[in-house]
């Protein structure tokens, strides 16, 4: 369902259908963000959960002139950051300056897209939760390893650090499971 | 620009409108907890409602008494500077009374002078009032009793005529009275006198007044009985308007008083759990409120405050970032011989190196809030007193994160929270004006900031002064 601006202007005035329409044309769309930045699915409705409580209650707080969907991006972002510290073990720490620079090469079926797309998500939940975040602020969010710094109060090296170690992770497993897939 | 690799590329690409249904349970969910907090807003503008309609019920209540006070004591101190007669003509019953007799006046105008009438009527009246008999009084005046004593013992021109002879009517009036059979009246009247005057002869002769008071007034025998009664009779009204109804003091006691109270405010709380805790800046907390004093003392006070804090949320974590792993040995010693060593045992020996992690979560509170109490002031000589306030404070709150947030600020938050407060001051009044200094604390029974899984009791404490003004 499209959102028009009738529609959005309901919302702002706090009408509880013009809610639920926002509901249903965003949920699915935030849940998917949800999910990649939560350990699992669960978490992923608490955060989600929280989220539309937070924007409905701060519904007048909504400008008109913004972008209603990067608008509520954005609280579902801060909202899964809020939980992510509050209840994980959030470990974030420099413990090797020297990280691996390399490039790596990732080669995939464009025909298993789908099923890569799930093996992702499945990678990004099991990354320990700071080398999760940074990865998922980093290239989903298009965010600066200075950025990220700033936001969640840790240094530049810090967050590189975190980046590179998601990365050659995931590449890890990526590498494993193309010989999986090879040896199969 | 940042170059992005296969990696990074591979994620966007795949995630770029990802999305995923979520199940229905969110929904329902949000919606109940929605809901929840709708209720609970009504059920707080219910309980706002029901202490504004008190208030505002105590404070008309209380103006109507003062009001009715004002009255009384008006129409009390107009009573006690009229004479007693025209207050007598402000009852019909009385007026009804007085029209009798002055009808009966004027038979005996011939005999009874205007000053004589004049003083019957008083005289009448002021015995109805002292006894309370009215039915007595009436029958007292009525022609049948007239003609009843006249047929027993006189005739009625007789009485109108002869002194004499109605003075021997008058002294033979008991044995009138019984023989006629009206006892009541006589002996009602006379015991009535005679209660007052422990005097036989003067209820003889207000007992022969049946038809020919009159012209006893106009002789000097009853002076000493009813006439003298007047001032008592006066003075008994008087004293009763006074003492059911005070009129108003010049200096009536102040009703109203307004207060200005501020001092720092100091937030008390858990300063640890286990790795969360949660610290507010102390805050100056000035607020503006309104005494209304309504029933034995006690009153209602409610007003307006701010207090702005700065309020962090810490949590705490703890990484391993290595473990040293040493070898160490120890010496066995020989039971026997406890000085002597027989030997070493080598043990491992692990230290850990743990890294500190603070995360933390500063926000903004501004809130304004709103007193309710009931007030007592104790007041122990003309100066010095103690103040004491119980009650409950309303409050909103604006919460706003700190401009670092990411990926912006969080839009501003408003919150309402209720706190259970009791304050208590010594004062020092002066004239109008009174000061205070005490202590103002409080329990929050909804703090406006919740945290996740650090619920802990949290309480404030105000040392505060105050400047009061009484009017």
């Amino acid at each position: 369902m499209d959102i028009t601006e009738d529609i959005e202007k309901q919302f702002k005035a706090g009408d509880k259908k013009a809610f639920d329409a926002v509901y249903n044309a965003y949920s699915r769309a935030m849940y998917g963000v949800c999910l990649r930045y939560t350990r699992c699915a669960d978490d992923a409705q608490d955060v989600l959960q929280e989220s539309f409580i937070r924007i409905y209650r701060n519904c007048d707080q909504y400008s008109l002139d913004r972008s209603l969907t990067a608008w509520i991006k954005t609280i579902v972002i801060n909202t899964a950051l809020t939980y992510i510290k509050k209840n994980y073990r959030f470990d974030l720490h420099e413990d090797d300056a020297v990280f691996d620079k390399q490039e790596h090469d990732v080669s995939f079926d464009q025909e298993e897209h789908e099923t890569l797309k799930r093996q992702l998500l499945s990678y990004l939940n099991k990354l320990p939760d700071g080398y999760r975040t940074v990865f998922n602020l980093f290239v989903l969010e298009n965010l600066t390893h200075k950025e990220i710094a700033e936001h969640l109060g840790i240094s530049e090296n810090t967050s590189k650090t975190q980046y590179f170690k998601a990365k050659r992770m995931i590449q890890q497993w990526l590498t494993e499971a193309s010989h999986k897939i090879e040896t199969a | 620009m940042r170059e992005t690799d296969d990696i990074e590329r591979l994620f966007q690409e795949s995630f770029e409108g990802f999305e995923a249904t979520p199940p229905a349970s969110v929904k329902t969910a949000i919606d109940h907890e929605i809901g929840t907090k709708n209720r609970k807003m009504w059920w707080l503008l219910a309980i706002l409602f029901l202490l504004t309609t008190t208030i505002a019920l105590g404070l008309f209540l209380s103006d109507n008494n003062t009001a009715r006070n004002k009255k009384s004591s008006e129409l009390a101190q107009a009573e006690s500077s009229t004479p007693s007669h025209s207050e007598n003509e402000q009852d019909p019953q009385n007026g009804k009374f007085k029209g009798s007799s002055s009808s009966e006046n004027a038979e005996h105008s011939a005999q009874a002078g205007q000053k004589g009438k004049q003083t019957f009527i008083t005289k009448r009246n002021i015995v109805q009032k002292q006894s309370n008999q009215y039915t007595v009084s009436v029958e007292h005046k009525s022609p049948k009793t007239t003609k009843q004593l006249a047929g027993n013992k006189t005739k009625t021109g007789r009485i109108g005529g002869d002194n004499k002879s109605e003075k021997k009517s008058s002294s033979g009036a008991n044995s009138v009275g019984n023989s006629s059979g009206t006892p009541p009246i006589s002996t009602t009247f006379v015991n009535n006198n005679s209660g007052n005057n422990g005097n036989n002869t003067t209820s003889k002769n207000a007992g022969a007044t049946t038809t020919s008071d009159s012209t006893h007034t106009a002789d000097t025998a009853p002076k000493d009985s009813l006439i003298n009664k007047i001032p008592d009779s006066t003075e008994h009204t008087s004293v009763a308007s006074t003492s059911n109804n005070p009129p108003p003091k010049s200096d009536t006691p102040a009703k109203w008083m307004a207060s200005l109270y501020f001092g720092p405010q100091f937030d008390v709380q858990h300063s640890k759990y286990d790795y969360k805790s949660l610290k507010a800046a102390p805050s100056f907390r000035p607020s503006l409120e309104i005494n209304r004093s309504l029933i034995a003392g006690y009153g209602l006070t409610t007003g307006i405050g701010y207090i702005s804090q700065s309020e962090r949320y810490r949590v705490i974590t703890y990484t391993m970032d290595s473990v040293f792993v040493g070898i160490d040995s120890i010496a066995i010693y020989d039971q026997q011989n406890p000085d002597s060593i027989i030997g070493y045992q080598q043990v491992n020996v692990y230290e850990s190196d743990t890294i500190e992690h603070n995360h933390d979560l500063t926000s903004k509170v501004s809130t304004v809030f709103i007193p309710i109490y009931v007030t007592k002031h104790f007041e122990f000589n003309e100066n010095w007193g103690l103040l004491v306030n119980a009650g409950a404070v309303f409050r909103i709150s604006s919460i706003t994160s700190p401009k670092d947030s990411f990926p912006d600020p969080f839009p501003t938050q408003y919150k309402t929270g209720v706190m259970l407060s009791g304050r208590i001051q010594g004062t020092y009044t002066k004239g109008n004006w009174m000061f205070s200094a005490g202590i103002n604390g409080g329990y929050y029974l909804k703090p406006p900031l919740g945290y996740y899984e650090f619920n802990k009791p949290r309480y404030f404490i105000s040392p505060q002064l105050g400047i009061h003004y009484r009017f």
